[in-house]
């Protein structure tokens, strides 16, 4: 009888433990999108800042449905071809800026996220060409894209 | 996550504390019992006094070797059950064992079996392994009695697991591009190290028949999983991508005296004697 509250104890307690069932949930909401953010760049590369575009439209070539559309945004995701180890994207970044095309090459591979999210495809980028027209230079920051919501990619304007 | 790990950390401190109130009520009864030989010792005290030549000599060494009993403590761990209830895709099984090796440390041992089966639209997975610990266990808890067999331990133990594992079947969905790719991971065999630091208690509640709880932090050292595919339980350690983990355990046990101890206190007693005679 001494030890029932203990025993009691250590059963709500293994439930506390116990009770997280992991194949339930799933807490990643961006699994393998690839992530770009807009700098600034003035004074020749000596003052970089983040920068906002007013009305920025994204959308891969080949697809009519569009990720972005005309929307102020410091920062944009895409999400790659899982199909092809190519892809294109349209980015405009301004009604009146002309429209940029960034091509990425990369490897897939399927990878396991979590219990709870299951499978899903992780890239390894290889090569990434755009066009000049708005677009000033491109960094990589990161080749690996995987369920690490990272900023993998920093596009430098001019303006 | 932070806030189940809170609440269990609380109710598990909750619990630690009525059971250590518990285990402390029954030794200071007993002290209270003996109070009034505590007083008759001061009397013999005063005796020393008057006859110091007969009472010098005799050594405390006669007392301080003493018989006492030694066993193997075999349990099996019913907290894994509970785990079954509420992570339905796990089945664990683990047998735990100790034993006296000197007054205060229990070589420590634990076997288990881990059976991880989940299916899902997304992707199906079959996994099965072992594990083995190894370690010591080191008692302090002030026995009033030295046949007292109930324990309050800090141990430390070395796991190792096997497991092989894989994905029959699953599907990558991408709402953008419209496409579904099904695919399939086949078996493979891992391997994992690590380090568990625990704290715990034993206590005889029938006659040789003991409950015990522990508490578990667990380190990992190293994995062989390969890069995109963990397992999603790792048997004996828990879940497979975690670098850390928390766990509890209960367990029921059996206590078979198979063996005599012989415990020498004369070390311990000298110095309590010299520290005394420094005072």
């Amino acid at each position: 009888m001494k030890y029932i509250s203990g025993i009691i104890a250590i059963l709500l307690l293994s439930v506390f433990v116990a009770c997280e069932d992991e194949t339930k949930t799933c807490d990643q909401a961006l699994i393998s999108d690839l992530g770009i953010n807009f700098k600034k760049d003035t004074l020749n590369g000596y003052l970089v800042k983040d920068t906002l575009w007013p009305k920025v439209t994204l959308r891969a070539i080949g697809q009519d449905s569009l990720l972005v559309n005309r929307q102020p945004r410091s920062s944009i995701f895409l999400p790659l071809d899982p199909r092809n180890d190519t892809c294109r994207f349209y980015l405009r970044l301004d009604s009146i800026a002309i429209p940029d095309t960034l091509t990425f090459r990369y490897k897939r591979n399927p990878s396991f996220v979590s219990a709870g999210c299951g499978f899903a495809t992780f890239f390894s980028i290889d090569t990434v060409i755009t066009t000049y027209n708005t677009i000033d230079s491109l960094h990589i920051n990161n080749k690996e894209v995987n369920s690490s919501n990272d900023t993998h990619i920093s596009l430098f304007f001019i303006y | 996550m932070i806030r189940t790990f809170l609440c269990s950390l609380s109710i598990s401190l909750a619990g630690l504390f009525t059971q250590a109130v518990q285990a402390q009520v029954k030794p200071a009864k007993a002290a209270g019992d003996t109070s009034i030989k505590q007083i008759s010792a001061d009397t013999s005290a005063s005796r020393t006094l008057i006859r110091p030549t007969t009472a010098a000599p005799i050594p405390p060494e006669k007392d301080s070797i003493y018989v006492t009993g030694g066993g193997l403590r075999l349990g099996i761990d019913i907290s894994r059950f509970v785990i079954h209830f509420f992570q339905p895709y796990r089945t664990d099984v683990a047998i735990q064992g100790d034993i006296r090796v000197s007054k205060k440390i229990y070589a420590a041992a634990e076997v288990g079996y881990n059976r991880t089966s989940h299916s899902d639209s997304n992707y199906s997975y079959k996994g099965n392994g072992v594990y083995a610990l190894i370690g010591a266990d080191y008692d302090f808890l002030k026995k009033k009695d030295p046949n007292e067999k109930n324990m309050v331990y800090l141990g430390m133990r070395y796991g190792f697991a096997r497991n092989t594992y894989e994905a029959p079947f699953y599907s990558i969905r991408n709402n953008y591009w419209d496409s579904e790719q099904p695919g399939s991971f086949p078996k493979t065999n891992m391997t994992a190290h690590w380090i568990e630091l625990t704290f715990g208690m034993r206590v005889e509640a029938l006659p040789n028949f003991f409950l015990g709880w522990a508490l578990r932090e667990k380190i990992m050292l190293s994995k062989s999983s390969p890069e995109g595919f963990n397992p999603i339980v790792i048997p004996g350690y828990g879940s497979g991508s975690k670098n850390s983990q928390f766990d509890m355990t209960y367990t029921i046990s059996y206590y078979l005296p198979l063996y005599k101890l012989r415990i020498n206190e004369t070390k311990r007693l000298n110095k309590k004697k010299k520290k005394e005679e420094l005072k």
